[in-house]
């Protein structure tokens, strides 16, 4: 852990127990509710932002499977193992990303696409 | 918000990690003692300590058992409150199931009940419980809990926080945050394969504990990545349930059309009808599984539509040969007895799903592996702890100057969460050899020992991290320490006074089940006595490694950059 600061000589942010960051990266024009909005928006992209994102894989993934002719306990199946994996990757995506607002945009914007579309193909399934 | 990847990956680990790692380490530590659920079990409930039994004969046993069920009492008030007014005198039995594994002495067996006059729900049931002893029949006492696979098995994954199913959502974010924190802590290091062969216990608190918590992460990271997602896979009709919600005309649809092509009686038909014999159905059953090379035992029973027409039987095979968990049930027409239906081979998905299941529910009669897993299971405990302990290290001296709490409470939370929760478990265990036999709502008191003395080491944690503030070690952990080897003592030795088998006996007769728990309990005492030990020396700045912790981090570029 922590391995990022090898190379420091002043260690004083490895200590400082606050985010765990470098003294420096945030502008000193931004207050500092500005950045604990950021965090709170990041952590909420990441959780419900990615649980909207993974329900929409689900649904699609599972209607879309079906409409190619897999029976639905095997297409449901198949998305249920998958969920997770995808969940992972978008829960650490959240927080590796530069832009936030992108995230957004892609998990919130990305699982209403996908789960309209899911309920449009399911109009025609069942 | 992160100038590097790297950088996002280590406040993911930090942060995600402190918060839910408190439950992970529920999740770990209990998910570990279910391993041998059952045989705690037998430890608690000392009137079962006999031999795992068979399935035994529905027509001449189970048949009149089943009839005399009753639905449970708060099951029917809900159900009330349900309907909005009283229920109908005569509950229809909609079906019957009885099920036991290569571990169970006894059998559980359970009815449930058609609610016919709830206007919102059609299908709306009550359930019935017994548990009885498969050899003569007898009833097992009602309020009896079996601690093992009653309160620490579902509390690995519930917490027991039934409310809105709460505690199935707490379980399910700790675990993607443990997916996630492997993939993180596997970023944060590069030498990911020196971590495995990395250990330094002499060096100060802070190098060593991190070299365990990489250790553990490292050596078991198939075994906690494998367990954090096929947790989430067996859970993920609650956690995404697309076919009860959306995607239920879909799901109708297939439900409807499977139980055609099954033959499988979707309703009762309202005809009255005698059962067939079900112990020629399970003969028939026990042939054909033998007939495709798995010979086997029935593990699962159930009678569908109980009392109709339409009724069928479905047994299940017990899955004590293999990792997989398939049922490879065979279906029986109830009034005939004859075949309906065989389960054909399952498919890729639903393989795989199988596979995962049975890997997480270790169903299989294999002592080694089983207690491998108890191993990975504690490893995990273990990366947890440490990843508390580390955090605590690294931030207490620079709180201490800065005098802030932050560590402090860190610190009190994870007593409570590593000897707190095993002194919890150790007096309800105690409580459990404590309570007369025939006292009313013994579970109860069993459970309020459990929390009552999970509480009292939060209050001792709170108390006793006090000298954390001047950045030293917090008594806390010793005093615990010492409580967890006497109450684990404690709890041998009254399993000795009040059923007779004391260790001699059961290492002697081969009882493994008892004599098991009881060596795992003298083991944790002796630990705990070595850890307390050590800890004294520290606290009081004596033995080898006080010294190097005093000599101290701040001077150490090479902790820094850990």
């Amino acid at each position: 852990m922590f391995q990022h600061q090898h190379n420091h000589t002043a260690g004083n942010e490895v200590r400082n127990g606050s985010l765990e960051l470098p003294a420096s990266p945030t502008p000193p024009s931004i207050r500092p509710s500005h950045a604990a909005r950021q965090v709170v928006s990041r952590i909420a992209a990441a959780l419900l932002g990615g649980y909207a994102f993974v329900w929409g894989v689900a649904t699609f993934g599972i209607t879309a499977l079906v409409a190619l002719g897999v029976d639905y306990g095997e297409a449901r199946t198949t998305l249920m193992l998958l969920a997770f994996l995808v969940y992972l990757g978008v829960f650490v995506w959240a927080f590796a990303a530069a832009s936030l607002a992108r995230v957004w945009v892609v998990l919130a914007g990305g699982g209403t696409s996908l789960t309209v579309g899911a309920w449009a193909l399911q109009r025609f399934l069942a | 918000m992160f100038p590097t990847f790297r950088l996002s990956m280590t406040w993911l680990h930090t942060w995600f990690g402190l918060v839910l790692g408190y439950v992970l380490m529920v999740c770990f530590f209990f998910g570990s003692l279910s391993v041998f659920d059952r045989e705690i079990d037998r430890w608690a409930v000392p009137e079962t300590r006999f031999a795992p039994q068979t399935m035994p004969s529905y027509d001449k046993l189970l048949a009149p058992i089943f009839a005399a069920i009753e639905p449970e009492e708060e099951e029917l008030v809900a159900a009330r409150a349900r309907v909005g007014g009283p229920l109908p005198a005569l509950k229809p039995v909609m079906n019957y199931g009885a099920y036991t594994t290569h571990r169970d002495p006894v059998l559980s067996l359970f009815a449930e009940y058609a609610i016919t006059n709830n206007p919102n729900d059609p299908d709306d049931h009550v359930h019935g419980h017994v548990t009885i002893d498969p050899r003569s029949g007898k009833l097992l006492p009602h309020d009896q809990l079996k601690i093992g696979s009653e309160f620490f098995y579902p509390m690995h994954y519930s917490l027991h926080l039934t409310w809105m199913n709460l505690g199935y959502w707490v379980v399910a974010t700790a675990a993607l945050v443990m997916l996630a924190a492997l993939v993180s802590g596997v970023v944060m290091h590069r030498k990911i394969f020196r971590e495995l062969f990395t250990f330094r216990p002499k060096k100060h608190a802070q190098r060593s504990t991190l070299d365990l918590h990489n250790l553990t992460g490292v050596v078991a990271l198939p075994f906690h990545f494998i367990f954090a997602l096929s947790g989430l896979t067996i859970f993920a009709g609650i956690y995404l349930p697309v076919s009860e919600t959306m995607l239920q005309p879909l799901a109708q649809k297939h439900a409807m059309a499977e139980a055609q092509a099954k033959g499988l009686a979707f309703k009762p038909s309202g005809q009255a009808a005698p059962l067939a014999s079900v112990d020629a159905m399970v003969l028939e059953a026990k042939r054909r599984w033998a007939a495709r090379g798995m010979p086997g035992e029935v593990g699962f029973l159930q009678v569908n539509h109980v009392g109709d027409a339409n009724s069928y039987v479905s047994i299940f095979r017990a899955g004590s040969d293999r990792v997989t968990l398939v049922g490879q049930a065979v279906h029986f027409d109830g009034p005939t007895g004859r075949v309906i239906r065989e389960e054909p081979p399952t498919t890729l998905a639903t393989g795989i799903n199988e596979f995962l299941t049975g890997l997480h529910l270790q169903h299989f009669e294999h002592w080694l592996l089983r207690w491998f897993y108890v191993l990975g299971g504690l490893m995990g405990c273990v990366c947890i702890a440490t990843g508390f302990i580390f955090f605590v290290e690294k931030r207490k001296k620079q709180h201490a100057r800065a005098g802030v709490g932050g560590s402090r409470w860190v610190d009190a939370l994870a007593v409570t969460t590593v000897t707190g929760m095993v002194l919890a478990a150790l007096a309800m265990l105690v409580a459990n050899r404590l309570l007369p036999a025939d006292v009313a709502h013994r579970g109860d008191w069993e459970r309020a020992a459990f929390w009552g003395a999970w509480l009292v080491t939060l209050a001792h944690a709170f108390w006793r991290t006090a000298p954390v503030l001047q950045a030293r070690l917090a008594p806390a952990w010793r005093e615990q320490c010492w409580a967890v080897a006497g109450l684990a003592v404690l709890a041998v030795l009254l399993n000795w006074a009040t059923t007779g088998d004391h260790l001699v006996k059961t290492i002697g007769s081969g009882y493994w089940p008892v004599a098991g728990l009881d060596l795992a309990l003298l083991a944790s005492a002796a630990l705990a006595l070595v850890a307390a030990r050590k800890l004294r020396l520290r606290e009081r700045g004596l033995g080898p490694m006080a010294a190097r912790d005093a000599a101290n981090v701040d001077a150490s570029p090479e902790v820094a950059g850990a």
